[in-house]
């Protein structure tokens, strides 16, 4: 490990809008887990070695974890769909982003 | 250079797949496949049916959208259905795709034909029954809308084994 590793989640996962994501982080050493802080541009930013983000609308963000100068990041796709659900059907009804191109 | 005289080899070729085309076709003709077809609808409908509802049931919450966007999904005991993606490019505001590009469903059939004989053994028949759902996006004055297209394909293979030539 260097500095700090993200356990979960995976890189490039997609995530449902309106829905927590879980993601856990631990640092090197593990008494800086308390320290470590959360970033992303649409989710805003957390602190600890677990916490809970949130998105709204469709599109990608970069979530980064951080300590001591060391950081490390994941991708997520976000979807928004009607209902909240995330099976193939209520995929295929999201919301695109905004502000996308045709 | 090669020394080997062809025209033995593309006779003897040529003699087999007539034989083998001959053959096919009276027995296409003889055991009537629109009989089949009309009889056998409804339960093929429905299970291509149920197959497809397993797909569109399909949860995506925490797939990778690389890995699914470049490979797929396959779903199914025999991997019949396959979904392929854009996701990636949908979250990242390309409008003129939809997130799901198609479903594709296969649904192989056991068909009552009578198997084929000659000099290249017998042959039993195999068909398949596809169904593909495609998804397409366009953008607007009004927004994206998400336009559905369906295709379903029919087709009996009878596969003659490999035949060793005289060289």
């Amino acid at each position: 490990m260097n500095g700090i590793d993200i356990l979960q989640p995976r890189d490039g996962i997609l995530v449902i809008a309106g829905r927590d994501v879980a993601f856990e982080a631990h640092a090197n050493p593990p008494e800086r887990d308390n320290d470590i802080r959360w970033s992303s541009k649409r989710a805003g930013a957390k602190r600890g070695p677990v916490v809970s983000l949130r998105w709204q609308q469709t599109g990608v963000d970069r979530v980064v974890a951080s300590v001591g100068g060391h950081e490390c990041g994941v991708t997520v796709y976000i979807v928004k769909t009607p209902t909240g659900g995330s099976t193939l059907s209520d995929v295929l009804q999201s919301e695109p982003p905004i502000g996308g191109s045709a | 250079m090669s020394t080997i005289d062809p025209t033995p080899i593309e006779t003897a070729a040529r003699d087999a797949l007539s034989q083998f085309a001959q053959a096919l076709l009276q027995t296409c003709a003889a055991a009537g496949a629109g009989a089949f077809i009309a009889a056998g609808a409804a339960e093929v409908a429905r299970a291509v049916a149920q197959k497809a509802d397993l797909g569109f049931a399909h949860d995506l919450a925490g797939a990778v959208v690389a890995d699914v966007d470049r490979d797929g999904i396959d779903l199914g005991p025999d991997n019949s259905v396959h979904v392929a993606t854009n996701l990636a490019k949908f979250a990242q505001g390309d409008r003129s795709v939809s997130p799901i590009q198609s479903v594709s469903v296969q649904h192989t059939l056991a068909l009552p034909l009578p198997a084929i004989s000659g000099n290249y053994g017998e042959i039993a028949p195999s068909g398949s029954l596809n169904l593909q759902v495609t998804f397409a996006a366009k953008a607007g004055g009004d927004g994206t809308t998400t336009t559905i297209a369906a295709k379903i394909s029919f087709a009996v293979d009878y596969s003659a084994p490999e035949i060793t030539l005289p060289n």
